[in-house]
């Protein structure tokens, strides 16, 4: 290399960060696989695998199959008893849990909303003036901001977990609130950019003919940020359906609550059957906001 | 050089888009080192004709030949190497924008390498390759940018990084559609004088599609005129009379319906 | 608020307001499918007393055993607890950097922009079986939606179920529902990203695979990255849980302490889960505003 090339290429604007964290992520990784924690070849011991082939052959074979020997004709009536018996109730729960659970997600994460985004708590919202923000307003927003970020760093899981010896097991109250509760967290944090990220100029207007905060949230805030809003909570919605199917293995009643039940009577064909079953439930919901994100989109 | 097999030939040449006449029996010979332009209202197939040349829209009749060998009966894998003699900046330049600029000049090599040659720039090139593109830029005047984003550079710059891609590329020809659109009067003469004076240094033939009437009489000897996929006028610059402008851009009531 | 209420406002306000609408009854349906009384939010006596305990150990997390004695040779709380968090960080990088891979793959395969473009690559090579490029193409994403829609939790209860408990298991059971997902936005990125750059270098004579390589793949990086970044924070989370069924992680600890009715020890756990999310959502946003590309 000749100086020249040397000199520039020292020279050259560099993003310290974005290379820092390269190396550092790359480094974790290394340390991730040379530490004997995780060690692929574990899975592959003789007895790991005289498992595994058990559990191929015979275990997940579903049991009137395997009785009959190997009649697949009665695969039919098994499955429809096993979705009528048991499925199609926690199929349906599970659904209720989340659609109520995202819904309250969403009026929670309205009230968050507003109060966490930085153009509109403070003094006079959308007024890019300096001496706009007081420290009142600032704490006002971290605390908000706080609160969000602390619902949505622990787990539903964890949370269900936790309410259920609250609460007791005996009704859906604590994977609804579970749900709602992390879910708000995220939805809150994405409605507040959504607020920040607002053309500021048609809303300025109306704080400057003297609108009152309430109005102009009502009035304008709202109906403007609702649209890109409702996109972000089809995205959750998705995510939501997922871990309410798993949130039953608590001892709640959704297809969780049989798919663990199964699990411990070591029922595995019953087991697949169900987590197949939750895999249909997630795949349609995926086409349900899928549809409802293109049905927003057409009207924007 | 001036043997007649040499250079584009196009003969009888006609485009349809889905039925859509974009350019109907069109002849053309460029010559080596020749510099031409395209002149004439939007819409009249200069865009068009720039594809045909740089082989990627395929004449619907008629041929197109580059050196006596006729560019819609290549195999892709000769279309390439074809391809790769034909340097093109299109109007957005085509450069990517989070590359530097080394990588993104470094790219205008890629169809003379094979698929692994070609993975060693992209990720760290040698000192022989950086001082070749160094020199380029230096030409250009942009040698200082050599390991910049692309997307941190002003528009003239990275014009300028665009005319780069071609020189490393070893073209022999060098293509470029509307290359002063959306610059400013002054910008604009600077870059077609640009244009120009790279083009003699380097031999390239120089093939612009331009609609700044003006600017090509001054700086580009041999004038195309395109008007609804038709020849109006191919002849050098300083014969083009005002009438036959003033036929070029006459507005009729179905060119404002389209 | 009623149907016709919304109505009356101008039209795009009413599609969303129908939608809205539609969502709270269907919110109001489902809490009377699932017989739900406010009466039962509020805790019962046991409840109580557990909720109190709860609050008290938010304030007051344990730093040292709350039990009065622990067998010889336990080690400190606070480095069983690095140790957990240690591991959860383990099994979340060593799952995400598989599913980086998968995503990466299926990703590339899953995206249309790569063999449905003019002069595009096939990996069936030119001759008659390019025809089952489309195929090929449905069946990676018929198996990217599969992946995906099964739950990381319900991954791991069917390998525990198939080859018992073994730490890689818990890494694939991350792997493959996380490399669905990314496949799937990795392909989404790829299709929508600017296509300029790449139709210029396949006009100077770039291959199909020097096209992608070139003029795609750097273009939809940062997003592809910063997405990927946000999935870690995810799989913190994923791999805390994973716990429960039994790995090393924070959460088979988190469960054994609430068993015990510590909940002060519970807290200090879950400080732990909640430090290393929110130092992974800081890091990932500083990043992600450094590699919007413009």
């Amino acid at each position: 290399m000749t100086t020249r090339l040397e000199t520039l290429y020292k020279a050259r604007p560099k993003n310290r960060l974005v290379r820092a964290s390269v190396y550092t992520l790359s480094f974790l990784t290394l340390v991730t696989w040379s530490s004997g924690t995780i060690m692929p070849g574990d899975l592959f011991t003789s007895r790991r695998l005289e498992n595994l082939e058990r559990f191929l052959t015979s275990d997940i074979i579903p049991y009137p199959i395997r009785e009959s020997g190997f009649e697949w004709g009665v695969l039919w009536t098994w499955m429809s008893e096993l979705f009528l018996d048991r499925g199609l109730d926690a199929a349906l729960a599970t659904l209720a849990i989340s659609v109520l659970a995202i819904v309250l997600a969403m009026l929670l994460s309205w009230l968050f909303a507003p109060l966490a985004a930085g153009n509109l708590a403070t003094r006079r919202p959308f007024d890019a003036t300096p001496g706009n923000d007081t420290v009142l307003w600032r704490a006002l927003r971290f605390t908000v901001r706080a609160v969000m970020i602390l619902l949505r760093s622990i787990p539903e899981y964890v949370l269900a977990f936790l309410l259920l010896a609250v609460l007791g097991p005996n009704h859906a109250w604590p994977a609804v609130l579970a749900l709602a509760l992390h879910n708000s967290g995220i939805l809150g944090r994405l409605g507040a950019e959504t607020i920040e990220n607002l053309e500021p100029a048609p809303l300025r207007t109306l704080t400057a003919l003297g609108a009152p905060r309430r109005s102009v949230l009502v009035a304008g805030v709202f109906p403007i940020a609702l649209g890109r809003y409702l996109l972000y909570f089809f995205y959750r919605f998705e995510t939501c359906i997922r871990e309410a199917t798993v949130l039953g293995m608590l001892g709640v009643v959704s297809l969780g609550f049989y798919i663990s039940d199964a699990r411990g009577k070591m029922f595995y064909d019953e087991m697949l059957f169900l987590i197949l079953l939750g895999a249909g439930i997630v795949l349609l919901s995926d086409l349900l906001s899928a549809t409802a994100r293109r049905y927003l989109r057409a009207a924007s | 050089m001036n043997s007649p097999s040499k250079g584009f030939e196009l003969a009888g040449v006609s485009v349809l888009y889905e039925e859509h006449p974009a350019l109907l029996d069109f002849d053309l010979r460029v010559r080596p080192g020749e510099a031409l332009a395209f002149v004439g209202p939007s819409g009249a197939g200069k865009t068009t004709a720039l594809g045909l040349c740089n082989a990627t829209v395929r004449p619907t009749s008629g041929s197109v030949s580059l050196d006596s060998e006729d560019l819609s009966e290549a195999a892709n894998a000769r279309l390439r190497e074809l391809r790769a003699r034909i340097g093109f900046i299109p109007q957005e330049l085509g450069l990517i924008p989070n590359l530097r600029v080394s990588q993104n000049v470094l790219a205008g090599r890629l169809g003379h390498q094979g698929l692994f040659a070609s993975l060693r720039p992209l990720l760290r090139a040698g000192s022989a390759e950086l001082e070749k593109v160094l020199a380029i830029l230096d030409r250009l005047g942009i040698g200082e940018k050599l390991f910049h984003r692309v997307d941190s550079l002003s528009g003239g710059e990275r014009q300028r990084v665009a005319i780069a891609r071609t020189l490393y590329q070893e073209a022999d020809y060098l293509i470029a559609d509307e290359p002063l659109s959306a610059l400013d009067p002054a910008r604009a003469r600077e870059t077609i004088s640009l244009l120009t004076e790279v083009a003699r240094e380097n031999e390239l033939g120089l093939i612009l599609s331009l609609h700044d009437i003006e600017l090509a009489r001054e700086f580009i000897p041999r004038l195309i005129g395109l008007r609804r996929g038709r020849v109006l006028f191919d002849k050098p610059a300083k014969d083009v009379t005002e009438d036959e402008l003033a036929e070029l851009y006459r507005l009729e009531d179905t060119d404002r319906v389209s | 608020m009623s149907a016709e209420a919304f109505q009356r406002r101008p039209s795009s306000f009413s599609r969303r307001g129908r939608l809205l609408f539609a969502l709270l009854l269907a919110a109001l349906l489902s809490w009377i499918s699932l017989g739900l009384s406010l009466e039962d939010l509020v805790p019962r006596e046991g409840g109580r007393s557990i909720l109190a305990l709860f609050m008290e150990g938010a304030l007051n997390p344990a730093f040292d055993y709350e039990a009065a004695s622990v067998p010889e040779g336990t080690p400190p709380l606070l480095v069983k607890v690095a140790g957990a968090a240690a591991n959860t960080l383990l099994f979340a990088i060593a799952g995400m950097s598989l599913s980086l891979i998968i995503g990466l793959v299926l990703g590339f395969l899953g995206s249309t922009s790569w063999w449905a473009a003019e002069g595009a690559v096939s990996p069936l090579g030119r001759g008659p079986l390019r025809k089952l490029m489309p195929l090929l193409y449905a069946g990676v994403r018929a198996l990217i939606a599969l992946m995906r829609s099964v739950h990381e939790l319900l991954w791991a209860i069917l390998f525990l179920a198939a080859f018992g408990l073994n730490n890689f298991s818990a890494v694939i059971a991350i792997a493959i529902p996380y490399g669905g997902t990314l496949a799937k936005v990795f392909s989404e990125l790829l299709d929508e990203c600017p296509r300029e750059s790449a139709r210029n270098l396949r006009a100077i004579g770039a291959g199909p695979i020097q096209v992608f390589l070139w003029g795609l793949l750097p273009r939809a990086i940062g997003d592809m990255s910063a997405y990927s970044f946000y999935r870690f924070e995810c799989a913190v989370r994923s791999s805390a849980i994973l716990g429960f069924f039994g790995y090393p992680t924070l959460g088979y600890f988190l469960r054994l302490s609430a068993e015990n009715v510590h909940y002060r020890e519970v807290w200090t756990y879950l400080y732990a889960l909640i430090v290393i999310v929110i130092v992974l959502e800081l890091w990932s946003t500083k990043l992600r505003a450094r590699m919007v590309i413009r």
